[in-house]
């Protein structure tokens, strides 16, 4: 790996490295164990010790952090079943079962005890025993749950996940009410213990990429993990292309997973992320599946065409005025040639500076808030749209090309597939203005070559396009009516290559150890 | 690091070519040549004539609308004794470099036509940027520089001007260099090309166009003479290139009517006599009366059949005046070889050497057979009707 | 390395497809009957591909090299497969120069060729070096479908064009001799199909697929009937002989209204695609075969060594067309029968009488590379540089104008 040949050097860093505590193990004295447990929270203020004095010789104490735990359910559910209980009973966990189901087994070790508390859950501790019980009744901040501003559909459901991570499981739970749908939680990062879920269904996604999505999971060794946790999972780390997908909409992923992909939830994060991954399902919208199938092939159609003149047309441009006129209808090239005239930069200068600036605008637009937004767009479409063709610096035919060429790069449904396309078109920008049609012809034979060598978790990222052998097209280019499609496209023909070691470790991470 | 360079190597190698753009001309130093030009002075010089568009900025120009564009064109010529060395001269005199990739002109004055165009033609069709479809034209009695020179209202040049003059009058104006390369290639058949001639305005300056003709070629490529319109019309007939003309037929002793033909349609089929083709030219179309100058009740059986004859029999004699032109003048310009040819491949191997004469006496025989399809509105002619004739 | 069944297809049809650019050759001698010569010189390509699946059928999981071995014995198989890789590669250059002699007909003017040849084949030596027959069967299966959809379109928008007495008389100028003539212009393209003995193991599954391959093959003849067919019907036999790329010229003049005209830049991408794959097929096969002959375990290294000789042999003749005439002379009337029909049917009748001995049948293998003494080696390179130099000096002695 490229990465790990970076230099190891810990007098650079500017962190101090974190050490897993040793295990320490609980005691059954109640007031060690609490000595103990502020200990470690020292300086927390937000943690909460209640302790609860029972008739007879029990003794309890919970420890939870103030804004995970509502205290009425704490006192409704917990402390007033157990203080109105009958007295002689001595208490035992098995009390405490039959009052909250969210409850742990017993955890002796107080390293374990801690990190359960520090992600949310309420820790109850009894005197004379060795362990305590973590409940999970938290209940921490949320938003409501909202339609997602990214991926908006026309018709179809109009909720999206939140940062919940429960909340999400129940989305996806509402969506595929099926008891295949497996949902295995994981706790990822050194320091930020996140969870995260992987969700697939049992007899569907094949047995081979769920157990890849595991050991990659717990291979990685970053700080923390979050949305981005994708870069540590991926198969190719340098390329343009996404090799997972991700949503906010449940109804993606559920029927996602019934084509037998799998789903990574994480804890904090409203975007699930989906793979394997495939190229077309990047230009796919949750709208062709509740539009009607020849609206939708045909706008498939589009969304395709677009997409390859996001990535050619200002190269086509280049090559086709300042190499092959003699492809361009006579009219046109009359039109070109005097809106050209005067024009001090030759063309590839044009168009390099005009989508630099659009790529400028973009970026611009995207970070201001809406109030200063509008006033991007005007200077923007003003300056270099009408003043740098009047003053005769750029032709008028040049912001034709460079703004089609930038609606288009935003029809691609999934943004990050877009983004792939902008940044394609530079390449090929440099190829054209070098050997013409040519070099667009070769770089994109590149961009085939590189496309059909690209694989996301053993599925070729062309898929089914590639390696297709008896797999259905009906749902690519066009989309074949629902009750045409009833074979389940299979993610992986072949057995994934051994991918085992191949998550990445975060380079921050290695050079502290 | 070696996977690195597994997959920088090709960019390096395309890197190390960046020294390239071999083949970049900015389309601002380029000359586009929209029409091109043939004359032979009467000196035995040739005289090649580009018409190159002069593009004009419209930065000035506050709206920025490319549709009010002005277009202008300018002729540059160059002489030589050679037709190359002629077009050779062209270059020197310009300041971008010459770019033929969309010129679909090119005008042949009639003394270069005359002298013969195996040299140009070979250019022509070597020339890579060059098309296929491009149209040729002769200018009648003129020069190919006075037709580029001149001032076209209608067009923005005087050769889009006769492009689609050529187009309107029937022939399949880009298709003309094929079918002249077509031709050229049929032993047998004699290649054409369309004429124009310029003529001078009355009470101005100016110079009309005028679509005039055909020029017919013989095996050498040098023109030998020229159909005049009715037989250009017979000749787009016979060869399936018109499909509609207006006539005006004259009726015995009552005066003329006035007919669009349409849905023309023509067969040729031939039979060997004692060795001897013989063909049978029957023509068939559809007729709307347009204008009827006589007393004759078209409404009538016998009326309307009388015009029906005399149309008839002028179609019959038009195509017969032009088929014996061409048997006179022993150029084969329908393809009645090919007819042979496809029916009796055996015979006319044997026949092929000596076709030109041959042509000329094969016995041609012409039926028409026209349709009347519509009389106008009215029946009778209004100014005509109480006429007591 | 694995194909599917339905790779092998459209790898077959794109290395066959060749977008007709030796058909004015044929047109030259047949005239109106070029179609006909045409059918008959992919019924003879037919043979050869039929050959080469009789030949590596019946050893899944080894390509030509280890299967002659076999069937043959170590040395006299090592000496059977030596005129076989040193023609190749004459091939290989003779292709890579009719591409790139076309891509600087159509797009470049003073370009040097060199810098097209380099670039040229610095991308397929990449492409044959990620993931060797792989990419270029998987790039195959998408460009495939495209190239069919091109030649759809080309003949859908030429149907106005089209005038049908020029395909007649039929059959009646053209003499049998002259037909046969016409047909071996054609033949060459078609020789390519025995290439296939050296990815024929490669397949994942076997069964089935020589339909496939049969129907990949008829597709490319058949599309090349038809615009054989078209390019006759529009231009007519006369002009249409005179034409270099007759295709070219069919694609350029296509104009359907004043809108839809000049799409050849279509035309010949997918052009330099077919090339592309056609190039990377060859080359995969030389440098694998050659890896497999010489015992080189690495044999990606092979892909310099080969691509440089050919980049070197694109340049040593001086156009396309005296090549042609070079290939027409002594090559095809005598190499290509000789390697492509009389030694397959002699080494299908070795198979078949090795087979009754020997009736085991390997099933999910992969073709390796097999161990070699350091002398073989170095033998092996020596006879290889022998063979070539003979070829070439045939080239140069007969050849270079």
């Amino acid at each position: 790996m490229v990465l790990s040949n970076l230099p190891r050097n810990p007098s650079r860093s500017d962190q101090t490295p974190y050490h897993e505590p040793d295990s320490i193990h609980l005691t059954d004295d109640l007031d060690q164990t609490e000595h103990a447990i502020r200990d470690i929270f020292e300086d927390c203020t937000d943690v909460i010790f209640r302790h609860l004095e029972l008739e007879g010789p029990s003794r309890l104490l919970f420890v939870y952090l103030q804004g995970f735990t509502d205290p009425h359910i704490l006192n409704l559910d917990i402390i007033k079943p157990l203080s109105e209980r009958n007295r002689d009973e001595p208490f035992t966990a098995d009390i405490l079962k039959t009052l909250v189901s969210s409850i742990s087994e017993p955890i002796t070790d107080i390293n374990l005890v801690a990190g359960e508390i520090a992600c949310g859950a309420i820790v109850c501790f009894s005197q004379g025993e060795a362990a305590a019980y973590s409940i999970e009744i938290s209940q921490p901040p949320k938003r409501n749950i909202e339609e997602p501003s990214n991926e908006v559909v026309v018709r179809g459901p109009r909720e999206g996940f939140i940062e919940d991570l429960n909340t999400n499981i129940t989305m996806l739970r509402r969506a595929l009410p099926n008891p295949t749908l497996k949902t295995e939680a994981f706790r990822v990062g050194k320091t930020a213990k996140r969870k995260i879920v992987i969700a697939y269904l049992k007899n569907i996604a094949p047995v081979d990429i769920v157990n890849e999505v595991r050991e990659r999971i717990q291979n990685i060794t970053a700080d923390q993990v979050s949305n981005y946790m994708e870069e540590f999972i991926e198969d190719s780390a340098f390329t343009l292309f996404p090799q997972i997908q991700n949503t906010e909409r449940p109804d993606i992923v559920s029927s996602s997973l019934l084509e037998g992909k799998v789903a990574i939830l994480i804890d904090g994060n409203p975007f699930v992320l989906i793979l394997p991954m495939t190229l077309l399902s990047g230009l796919q919208a949750a709208d062709d599946y509740y539009e009607r199938f020849i609206y939708t092939s045909a706008i498939r159609a589009v969304r395709l065409i677009l997409f390859l003149i996001s990535i050619y047309l200002p190269s086509l441009y280049i090559s086709i005025t300042s190499y092959h006129p003699q492809m361009l209808p006579t009219n046109l090239l009359l039109s070109i040639l005097s809106a050209r005239e005067g024009i001090p930069l030759p063309v590839v200068f044009e168009v390099l500076i005009m989508e630099f600036m659009f790529e400028g605008l973009r970026e611009a637009g995207l970070r201001l808030p809406k109030q200063i937004g509008s006033a991007v767009s005007i200077v923007g479409a003003l300056v270099i749209g009408q003043a740098a063709v009047q003053a005769g610096i750029v032709s008028a035919p040049m912001v034709i090309v460079v703004a089609a060429t930038g609606i288009s790069s935003f029809a691609a449904p999934r943004y990050n597939v877009g983004t792939a396309a902008r940044m394609l078109r530079f390449p090929m920008l440099i190829l054209a203005a070098l050997f013409g049609l040519f070099g667009i012809i070769m770089g994109s034979i590149l961009l085939i070559v590189h496309l059909t060598n690209l694989s996301s978790y053993g599925t070729p990222y062309l898929s089914p396009l590639v390696d297709r052998e008896g797999q259905s097209l009906r749902d690519t280019f066009i989309r074949a009516p629902r009750w045409m499609m009833h074979r389940r496209p299979r993610p992986a023909v072949r057995k994934s290559p051994p991918l085992s070691g191949k998550s990445r470790s975060n380079p921050r991470e290695e050079r502290n150890s | 690091m070696r996977w690195m360079l597994h997959k920088l190597l090709p960019l390096l190698v395309l890197s190390c070519l960046l020294t390239g753009c071999w083949d970049r001309v900015e389309l601002n130093d380029r000359a586009v040549i929209l029409g091109w030009g043939m004359d032979k002075e009467q000196d035995g010089q040739y005289l090649a004539s580009a018409m190159i568009f002069i593009p004009q900025s419209n930065n000035n120009n506050s709206d920025g609308d490319l549709a009010s564009l002005s277009k202008h064109f300018e002729v540059f010529t160059g002489k030589g004794r050679s037709i190359m060395e002629a077009a050779n001269q062209i270059q020197p005199k310009l300041s971008r470099t010459i770019f033929a990739g969309n010129r679909r002109m090119i005008v042949i004055g009639e003394s270069m036509a005359r002298d013969g165009l195996s040299n140009i033609l070979d250019e022509y069709s070597r020339n890579k940027d060059v098309r296929l479809r491009t149209d040729m034209i002769i200018v009648e009695k003129g020069t190919a520089l006075s037709l580029l020179k001149m001032v076209y209202p209608l067009e923005d040049s005087p050769a889009t001007g006769a492009l689609k003059i050529h187009e309107n009058t029937g022939g399949l104006a880009d298709k003309a260099m094929v079918y002249f390369l077509q031709a050229i290639n049929d032993p047998g058949k004699s290649p054409t090309l369309p004429q124009l001639s310029l003529s001078s305005k009355e009470q101005s300056q100016k110079q009309e166009m005028q679509m005039t003709g055909i020029a017919v070629f013989d095996n050498n490529l040098k023109m030998k003479y020229k159909l005049n319109v009715d037989e250009t019309h017979s000749f787009f007939w016979l060869t399936k290139k018109i499909n509609k003309f207006s006539i005006t037929v004259p009726i015995k002793e009552k005066g003329v009517i006035n007919v669009d033909m349409h849905r023309l349609s023509s067969k040729i089929a031939v039979k060997l006599v004692d060795g001897k083709p013989q063909f049978e030219v029957k023509l068939k179309g559809d007729v709307m009366i347009v204008e009827n100058e006589t007393a004759l009740h078209l409404d009538q059986m016998e009326d309307f059949r009388k015009v029906k004859e005399a149309l008839n029999l002028k179609c019959k004699t038009d195509m017969e005046a032009f088929l014996h032109h061409i048997q006179q003048e022993k150029t084969d310009v329908v393809g009645f070889n090919g007819y042979i040819h496809r029916k009796y491949p055996r015979t006319w191997r044997k026949m092929e050497p000596t076709w030109g004469p041959d042509f000329a006496h094969a016995s041609i025989k012409v039926q028409a057979n026209m349709t009347l399809r519509q009389i106008g509105l009215t029946g009778t002619s209004i100014e005509n009707e109480e006429d007591p004739d | 390395m694995k194909l599917t069944r339905t790779q092998m297809m459209w790898l077959v049809f794109c290395i066959n497809v060749g977008l007709p650019i030796y058909l004015s050759g044929t047109m030259n001698v047949t005239k109106q009957d070029a179609w006909f010569s045409v059918i008959l010189a992919g019924a003879a390509g037919f043979i050869v591909l039929a050959l080469a699946v009789r030949n590596a059928k019946y050893f899944p999981g080894q390509t030509f090299i280890e299967f002659t071995q076999e069937v043959l014995g170590k040395w006299v198989g090592r000496f059977w497969v030596l005129p076989y890789l040193a023609f190749w590669m004459i091939s290989l250059g003779n292709i890579l120069r009719s591409v790139v002699d076309f891509i600087i007909m159509a797009l470049f003017k003073e370009t040097p060729l060199t810098a097209v040849v380099i670039v040229l084949f610095v991308v397929v030596a990449f492409a044959v070096a990620t993931n060797g027959i792989n990419t270029i069967a998987r790039c195959a299966e998408l460009m495939g479908p495209l190239i069919v959809l091109m030649f759809l379109c080309i003949y859908i928008l030429n149907l106005s064009n089209l005038d049908f007495t020029f395909l007649l008389p039929v059959a009646a100028d053209t003499s049998p001799l002259n037909m046969a003539r016409g047909t071996f212009t054609m033949m060459e393209m078609y020789g390519d199909s025995y290439l296939l003995v050296m990815v024929f193991g490669f397949l994942n599954k076997q069964k089935g697929v020589t339909p496939k391959i049969y129907v990949g093959f008829t597709l490319a003849v058949g599309l090349m009937v038809l615009t054989t067919t078209f390019i006759l019907l529009t231009f007519g036999p006369g002009l249409a002989a005179k034409m270099q790329y007759p295709l070219y010229e069919l694609v350029r003049y296509i104009e359907v209204g004043e809108f839809l005209q000049r799409i050849e830049v279509v035309m010949i991408a997918l052009w330099v695609c077919s090339a592309f794959i056609k190039l990377g097929f060859y080359l995969f096969c030389l440098s694998y075969g050659t890896a497999q002959w010489l015992g080189i375990k690495k044999w990606k290294l092979l892909i310099i060594p080969i691509s440089l000789l050919a980049i070197w042999a694109a340049g040593l003749t001086t156009s396309l067309l005296t090549t042609r005439a070079l290939l027409l002379r002594y090559i095809d009337p005598v190499i290509l029968p000789l390697l492509y029909f009389i030694l397959p049917v002699i080494l299908w009748i070795m198979i078949l009488l090795h087979r009754r001995k020997n009736q085991k049948v390997q099933t999910g293998v992969v073709p390796t590379i097999p161990k070699a003494s350091m002398g073989w080696k170095w033998s092996g390179v020596t006879l290889l540089i022998l063979m070539l130099s003979m070829y070439y000096y045939m080239y140069i002695r007969y050849f270079k104008v």
